[in-house]
Formats: C-alpha cells, structure tokens, sequence
C-alpha cells in the first residue's frame, strides 16, 4: 500500500490553521494523529490534496481536568492517574482504544472525529471497485441498505460516548472566532454516515471542557469487540449516574458503534430519574434503549446480536453504578 | 542455546523479500479479475503499454507469444486461458520503473467480461447432501471412500448412535511477510529469489508452468517472513518471471497483505457429518462423510479429502467403517495447504463429537478417550501397525491436570480436552553435504531458514550430537537449487525427522572414516585454539594432519548424507475409490483448555491451557517448547475470532489484519508445555517432527471446555461470541 502525494502544511496557532483551512476550500484534511487517516489514505479513501497537520498548533496541546487539548495524545491520559479518578468513564474509554501503539499517535480530537467504518468502505481500491464503489466513496450508492440516499457507515469512536455522559462540550474555533457547544452537537443526530459531524468549512475542534459535576458522578464505559487487546467498538456504552439514597438523581446513556454517530439517549433515561431505582426499572431502561438502537450489518457483528448486547451492556453498566461497584 | 540466524534477524541484517533488489530492475503489479466467475472478452493491454515509466505488460497472449509451447498446456497457465475461477485471479501483470507507476498502469487495465455462474459455497454446489454418483459432478474435484467391515450391522445393533454435523471455515497463514519475490530471466536462463518453503519443488512447479526444463532455472530462498505452509507451490513468480521475459530485465513482484488474501491458497470451509456406534460403552462403528471446498482448485484433488479421512477417524480404534468425502470445486481462491494442513478443522468435528459421545454416556472424557486411544502394535483403519505412540501417556498426564484445575474451577469457567492425530512427511527425502574442514564442520544443504529454526539450529544439533563438536564450530550453509543438494522442503513437520536423518547419516560416516584413519574404533571431535582435534580415547590428532592432499585442496573432508523414507502401505482392498494416505509416523498431542464463558454475551476467555505432547525425543527442549506454544497461539486463533470471511457472490469480506482478526499476546493465556518422551519416533534419536501437532486439538479443546462449562455444544468454528451466543439461545 502506499499514499499518493500530498501537501503538506504544519501551522502553529489556531489562527494560522483556520486561515489555512479557508485558503484551502474543501480539499483538505486535519491530520491529527494520524492513525486512522493515513490507513484511509493508503486505500485510497476520499484522499486530499493537502493535509494540515496539527501537531504544532499550540492551543491544541496540553490538558487539565476541567479543559482537553484536541491534540492531546491518548495515551498521555491513559496514564494519568486523576482522569481514571475523576472520570472512570473516560479513563475505560481511553484505554480500550485500540493498541499501547495506536494510543502513543492517537489524539482526543482525533477519537471523536473518527471516519465513520463500513464493511463496504474500509477496504481496498480494487475489492471496492470490484462494487462499483459506495455512496461513502467514489460511488453512489450504498450496499449495506441498498439506495443512493444515506450512508450508513458506523460511528467507531470510544471517547465520544464517554464524554457524552459526563456533560462534555466543545470548543470550536472558526475564521469568526470561537464557539462552544455540547458534545451531542458536534454530531449530526439525522444520521448520515458521509457526514460525521457539523463543523463548518474549514471549523477546528479545539478542546473539550468536562463541568464541575462531571466529577460528581459515577460513570462508566463497556466495550463490545472481538479481541481485548485491539478492534473497533462493536458497541461502546457508556453510563453515568447519582445515587440519592433509593432515588435516582441523574442518569445519562450513550453509545456508540452502533448507529452513524454516538447517541444519548436522554428521551429515555429522564423517564428514569426522580424516581426509585429497582432492578426492575433498570431491566426497564435497557429493553428500552435495546429496543432504541438500530445497528446495521456493516462491522464484525450482526446486527441482532449488537442488538441484544446492548441491552445487557446497559444493564451491567447501570446496575454497577447503582451499586456503586465497578461494571468491567 | 543460541540460533546462529538470531542476531542478524534481531538486528535486521537480513533482508525481507520486498528488500530483493538488482541493478535494472522494475516493479510489478497484477490486474486481477474483477469476477469470481467468467471469461475474458477482450483486454485492451495497448493503453497501459503506453503509460509512463512502463516497460512490459503481458497475459494470456504473452504465454504464447514468450514462452516455450510446453506453458500453454501447463496444469494451470501463467494466466487462464479460458475461464476465470475466481476474483482477483491475476489475468495480466505488468512491468514499470517504480511501484506507483506498475500499480497506476495495472489499474488502468479494464477487462470486458462476460460473468459466469457463481459457486461461493458448498451448499451453492450441493443444496442436499450429494450421493455416491455425485463424483461424476464435474465440481467435484476429488472423490474418496473407503469401508472396512459390516458397518450395516454394528450401527443396528448398536446401544446408541451419535449423530451431528460440523461446519469450519477458512483460516489464513498470515506469514509475517507477505508474498515477495524477484525474477530475471537471460538467454533462456531463469533465475527467481524468493519466499519459500520448498525450493526444489518451486522450481518443479515454475518449470512446468513456464514450460522450460528444470535446469533451466535457479530458486534462491531468502531469509526471513514464515510460511506456515503458504510458501511452497508457485504463487507471484510466474509472473515475475515472464515479465522479466518481456523486459528483459529484472523484475520484484510484492503484493499488499489485502491481495495476499485475495490470492488465497490456505484452508477453506468444511462441512462434516459423524454417526458413531456404540456399544457396551465402546466405539463399534463409524461413520464419516466429508465435503471439502477446494476453491478453485483443478480435478485430482483426492488427497484434499484423503488427508482429512485419515484424521477424522482419529488416534482411535475403529473396528468398522465407512468414510466418503468430496472436494467440492467452488469460485474461491484455490485452497492450499496451512499448518498441519486439514487436521484442526477435521480434529475440531472429531474430537467435539468423541467428547459429546462421551459425556451422553455418562463417562469422564478423558476415561472414554482411554478406552480406544491407539497403543503402539494397534491396526490403524488402513489396517497399518500403529508404531510408538505417546497419546495415551498424553492422556493421563492431562488427566492429572484436569484434576487439579478441577479442584478450584470458578462458575462459569469449563475444562475442555482433545487430542491431535498427526503422521509426519517423514518419509520426503532430502540429502546435505558436509564438509569438516580443518576450523570447523559445514553443512550445505537447500533450505533457507525463514523461521521456526529447525534449519540453522536443528541440523547443527543433529550434527554437534553425532560428531561431539560444539555448536560454535558448526555453520548449516544454505545454497540455491544449482549448487546445493536436493531437499523436499520444509513442511509437514520432516526438517529435523527427514534432513536430520541426512546430516545424521553425512556426519556418522565422517565419524567411520576418521575413525579409521587414526586406527580407532571411536572417535569424537573437539575443536581447540580454532582447530578441529580428532579425539580417540587419550589420543588427538588434528584434523588437517589426517587430510589427504587433494580434501586440503578442497578445503576439508566432504561427505553427502541422504536420507528417503521408506514406503508405507495401506491395505488397499478397504479403499473403493480415490486415495488415502498412509500414516508416515505416529505422533500428536492432548491439550487442555480452561475458558470462562460469559453466558450473557457469548465471550469466550482461555483463562489457561495446557499442551502435552509426544516428541519422541526434544531433541532441543527449548526449541520444542517454541513451537509448541506458537502453535497452541495459532491454534487459538482458528478456535476464537480468525475466520476468512466470504460473501454470497465470493468476495472475501475481511482482506486485512483489521478485520481478519489474530490472536495478539494480550489475548493469549499462559500455556503449560509438556514434553512427552519415550516413545521413539523416525527421526535423529528418535526425535517427531512437532511444528504441527500443537495446532491440532486447540479448537477443539476450546469447544469442549464450552461445552463443560455450559452443557452446549458449538458445531461451528471459529467459536466467535454470536456463534456461542446463539448456541446458548441468547439470540
């Protein structure tokens, strides 16, 4: 395998980059860490003429616990103590991505941008020619649900459903300045796989800020894969909560490599909260979030058996943290 | 001990095949068929021809046109002629100054073709399963069956009869380095640098392919990159080499590890079907029935299915029997041979069913496998006399395991058992020359190591036992097929067994001859200040002073060690049709696995394993020990989450590491090794051959301890968490 030729550019200020990224129209990428990106590149997917790196740019680096730098490297917090402390969701979201190797490149911003994975799209320029392509790449149309409308390609993030949880929101930059918003809107809920987030042209992730209440609550994060040491979530889930003696105080689900984007599923949890909690109302939540999900047959797993596990990963998730126990 | 090949290898002084290089010389890539099925209507070769940096680009017309006649009616041409059998087939190649431009050129090779029907499967072949008069199917590209006795009658008078059927899939080798190779080609020479296994057999193959005489050609091994049995038949050189033809220059063909799937050659689904007859608690018949996908594979494949009949009647007694198998030709990529070629699918179905059988009876595993193991002076099913075999002291060393494991087994954790069958190719020959010179002992012989050590280390070993001389002072040369002595190969576990025979032979005749030049009856060598002593009793001569002028002419005292099996037979009157094979030698190993199931999810862990296996002797314990454990790796793999995995219209679904999924060290559990000794095989010092056994019984091991910890069986392997989960009725 090997990459086509690209420009290169190394900015150092978020100033710098967004200019950049506006001079340059729609044909380039961010290149974070790079772990994903350039596999992608050396199969020819959606490959750009110019790439903006962004480890020089200095308002990406560095982290606190209240404030990540995008750029921040995985497994820098993989190693800190205090974020396994203060966020076990996070800290077990971190550290289930991919390999000790992967996590030395891999960054924060480049977790919860992650292409989105397809059986029909990760592969080879010759297996998906032999296709005639897919509406994700070169083609127009998709081969997991037949039509040339959506995509349909699985959201393979671990962090995003973690951060979800735990309140998370983002800090964008654009040539107009800078924004915040939460994290669930950074993500494009309608569902196209092609389309993975809403940052505007030439808009940059910059840092995620965790609340103070993010440390209040107990949270947690279970991975779905066929390999411990390795793969893409076939289901993330993660889960926070308070425990008001019986009462269940708060209550926040996600999930992610399930659906086109990482999902909270609040419409059904607040049903949960105010209320005492029971094993059977936590049998409730999971049918109902199981019965919420709609996986598709584009990832390792079949899709009723991602189906049925999130169920009973909600379950475990919840039941752990009601109980004040670790779920993994 | 230390391997001579290890710190070059560690240090990376020894070059990979894509590392092959030549003044000259161009990159190739290969356009592929874009269907499993088809013929070729027209291929346009003029437009890539004219691409820049592109020097040769050639298919089917080229055969003809640059190739002696004898390539066109080659078994299976450098290009296909007529039919397209698979997708990713290569159908043309092309020659350019630099990689991008080769790849850039073959893409912009579209053929027109008409598709053809096609057979993804098994099942697409054969809807029901097929009659005896299916071996007329022109599908079907190898037949066996074979019976012994009134089976009719033991399976009505039986107690019981166990009935089930088993599905395996495909597994890859997935060498450390994917195919590679270097060809040139000049004045009707041919010289090819390559990956191999087998290099006199490559060139045998390469031969007949490009249609010229075998000493027309040269096949240098190189040095690094496994095989595991992807690396012995003809694979990217036949198109190297005519490339290098139309070039007339020299010419590297690599392919991507996503092509390297894609070309295929390894294991390939099976489904198996059991009935066994029981009766007062014994085994009294058999039933055996086979369905073999061979891919794209040509007619005359019998031995596919017969290789798998002899290890799905198993290390067992088998009073009577009747076994039929088919290979069933479908728009796959050829299968090939992989490590322990066709027994962990067989022994999977086997001993899955043996341990089922035994637990509806009520008897302990392990106790029921007692009752029929083979001992040494049984029958075999082919009526051959069992020789020394290790199986049963196997079995009761697991036994004592089992029961210490037992005495503290967590819920939800269960102990499976199995054991592995294998038969060595003991009997392939080889020869070695060597030469004691007057600093130390050169042994010239036509593997190249490419991994597991048996080479560089184990014929040294054989040598330093023979002569007394220290391992410093021996050096296992390696010489291309013009200038080093024939060898079959390395497969099938012979390098020590089969090679090893030959330097043992080469060096005892060295040992005759000094012996008599200093007028003694023994002799050992020793090496001092750089010189090799011949020591008789008190008395030590140096070698020089003991070598006649014209072998210190040429440099030191040469013999040639060769060494060829003796033939086995089998009792031909129980086979009807097809081929079995005879057992070479009596070898295999009892493993044992502790899995935790999580009975929510359907997640397999191997909390432990344990593997006992007959060695004959270990002649390098350590050694031994590596293999062992690699292969119980391997073996895990095929057992959990590696599955080659193929689409309704034969499209390999997970061409890649991704998504083809190897066990990597964290999933790997601590694995116990015991060497089982005593029961002397064909090789050295009573040494078998163990590069294969330790694959053997993993996943079946894995499936049994399932079984132990929830009462349900898996009948399909690989035993990924969905095929569990549905086992276990979660879906």
């Amino acid at each position: 395998m090997h990459l086509d030729p690209f420009e290169l550019h190394r900015p150092e200020s978020v100033e710098e980059t967004v200019r950049l990224a506006r001079d340059l129209g729609p044909g380039f990428d961010y290149l974070a860490g790079g772990t994903d990106l350039l596999p992608n590149y050396k199969m020819h997917l959606n490959v750009r003429p110019h790439l903006i790196a962004l480890d020089q740019v200095r308002e990406l680096q560095g982290y606190t616990p209240e404030r990540i730098g995008a750029m921040t490297r995985l497994a820098n917090l993989d190693a800190d103590p205090e974020i396994a402390r203060w966020y076990p969701a996070l800290g077990e979201a971190v550290h289930g991505v991919a390999t000790p190797l992967v996590r030395a490149s891999g960054t924060v911003g480049g977790n919860l941008l992650v292409e989105t994975r397809c059986f029909f799209f990760n592969q080879s320029f010759f297996w998906r020619a032999s296709l005639g392509f897919c509406l994700k790449a070169d083609g127009d149309r998709c081969h997991v649900v037949p039509q040339k409308e959506k995509c349909y390609a699985t959201f393979s993030g671990d962090l995003a459903p973690a951060l979800q949880v735990l309140g998370a929101t983002v800090e964008v930059a654009a040539p107009e300045g800078n924004r915040r918003l939460p994290l669930d809107e950074l993500y494009a809920a309608d569902g196209d796989g092609i389309q993975r987030h809403r940052l505007g042209p030439g808009e940059l992730l910059v840092a995620v800020h965790l609340p103070p209440e993010a440390r209040r609550v107990r949270s947690t994060y279970l991975k779905l894969r066929p390999r411990p040491s390795f793969d893409f979530p076939e289901l993330g889930l993660a889960a926070a909560l308070t425990r008001d003696g019986d009462r269940l105080s708060s209550l926040e689900v996600a999930a992610g490599g399930l659906e086109t984007y990482p999902r909270r599923f609040r419409s059904i949890t607040e049903g949960f909260v105010g209320g005492t909690f029971t094993d059977d109302r936590i049998r409730e939540l999971a049918a109902a979030i199981q019965a919420a999900v709609r996986p598709v047959h584009n990832t390792a797993y079949p899709p009723d058996y991602r189906k049925r596990m999130t169920g009973v990963f909600v379950r475990r998730a919840v039941r752990a943290l009601w109980e004040g126990r670790g779920a993994s | 001990m230390t391997r001579s090949d290890a710190a070059p290898k560690a240090r990376g002084g020894v070059g990979y095949g894509m590392d092959l290089e030549a003044p000259g010389m161009l990159w190739a890539a290969l356009v592929r068929a874009p269907v499993p099925h088809g013929r070729i209507v027209r291929m346009e070769l003029g437009p890539a021809r004219r691409m820049p940096g592109v020097v040769a680009v050639v298919g089917p017309d080229e055969i003809r046109t640059l190739l002696p006649k004898g390539a066109l009616e080659a078994e299976r041409p450098v290009f296909p002629l007529d039919e397209i059998r698979y997708r990713g087939e290569p159908i043309a190649a092309v020659a350019a100054e630099t990689l991008e431009q080769a790849r850039h050129a073959a893409a912009a090779v579209v053929p027109v073709v008409e598709s053809l029907r096609t057979d993804a499967r098994i099942e697409d072949v054969f809807p029901e399963w097929p009659s005896a008069a299916a071996a007329k199917d022109p599908r079907v590209v190898g037949h066996v069956h074979a019976r012994h006795g009134d089976v009719e009658a033991r399976f009505r008078s039986a107690d019981l009869v166990h009935s089930e059927t088993y599905h395996t899939s495909g597994v890859h080798q997935v060498a450390l380095e994917p195919h590679a190779c270097l060809g040139e080609a000049r004045g009707g020479k041919f010289r090819v640098r390559t990956s191999t296994q087998t290099p006199f057999g490559l060139r045998e193959d390469l031969a007949s392919i490009l249609g010229i005489f075998e000493s027309s050609l040269v096949v240098e091994g190189t040095w690094v990159g496994g095989g595991f049995g992807g690396k012995g038949a003809a694979f990217l050189e036949p198109y190297a080499l005519l490339l290098a033809v139309a070039s007339r220059r020299p010419v590297k063909l690599s392919v991507t590890y996503a092509e390297e799937f894609e070309l295929g050659r390894t294991t390939l689904p099976s489904i198996i079907r059991l009935d066994t007859a029981v009766r007062g608690g014994k085994i009294v018949g058999r039933r055996v029935r086979l369905l073999l996908d061979t891919g794209a594979s040509l007619p005359g494949r019998d031995f596919a299915v017969g290789y798998s009949i002899g290890f799905l009647l198993g290390p067992y007694r088998t009073e009577t029997y009747e076994i039929e198998g088919f290979a069933v030709q479908t728009n796959k990529p050829p299968f090939g041979p992989h490590r322990a070629p066709f027994a962990p699918q067989s022994v999977f179905a086997l001993e899955s069913h043996i341990d089922g059988l035994a637990r509806r009876l009520g008897v302990d595993p392990i106790e029921f496998r007692l009752r029929q193991v083979w001992r040494e002076g049984d029958r075999t099913a082919y009526d051959q006399p069992v020789g020394p075999f290790g199986l049963e002291a196997g079995l009761k060393a697991a036994a004592r395991t089992a029961g210490a494991w037992r005495t503290r087994l967590p819920a939800g954790h269960g102990i499976g058992v199995a054991c592995g069958f294998w038969s060595t190719s003991v009997g392939a020959g080889g020869e070695a020359r060597l030469s004691l010179r007057p600093d130390g002992l050169v042994i010239l012989q036509g593997e190249r190591e490419i991994g597991n050590g048996s080479v560089v280390h184990g014929l040294a070993v054989v040598a330093e036992r023979v002569l007394g001389l220290s391992l410093a002072a021996i050096r296992v040369d390696y010489g291309d097929t013009a200038t080093a002595p024939f060898d079959s190969g390395v497969f099938g576990s012979r390098t020590l067994g089969a090679l090893g025979q030959a330097v043992e032979r080469g060096a005892r005749s060295l040992v005759t001859i000094l012996a008599k030049r200093v007028g003694a009856s023994e002799i050992h060598l020793e090496i001092k200040s750089g010189q090799v002593l011949v020591v008789a009793g008190r008395r030590r001569h140096k070698l020089v002073d003991l070598l006649t002028p014209t072998e210190r002419a040429e440099g030191g005292l040469v013999v040639e060690g060769k060494f060829y099996g003796p033939e086995r037979e089998v009792d031909a009157s129980r086979v009807l049709a097809g081929s079995v094979y005879p057992y070479q030698d009596f070898t295999g190993a009892v493993h044992l696995a502790e899995v935790e199931v999580d009975r929510e999810t359907g997640h397999l862990r191997v909390v432990r394993y344990a593997a006992f296996q007959d060695v004959g002797t270990a002649v390098d314990p350590s050694a031994v020990q590596g293999q062992v454990e690699g292969g119980v790796v391997m073996g895990l793999g095929a057992a959990l989450s590696e599955e080659m995995l193929w689409t309704p219209e034969a499209r390999l679904a997970n061409p890649g590491l991704l998504d083809y999924r190897l066990p990597r060290l964290r999933d790997v559990p601590p694995i116990h090794v015991e060497l089982i000794e005593g029961f002397a095989g064909a090789g050295p010092f009573g040494a078998k051959g163990v590069g294969e056994p330790p694959i053997i019984p993993v996943p079946a091991a894995v499936a049994n301890a399932v079984a132990d910890a929830t009462g349900t069986r898996v009948f399909e392997m690989p035993l990924t968490p969905e095929r569990v989960a549905r086992a276990l009725k979660l879906l």
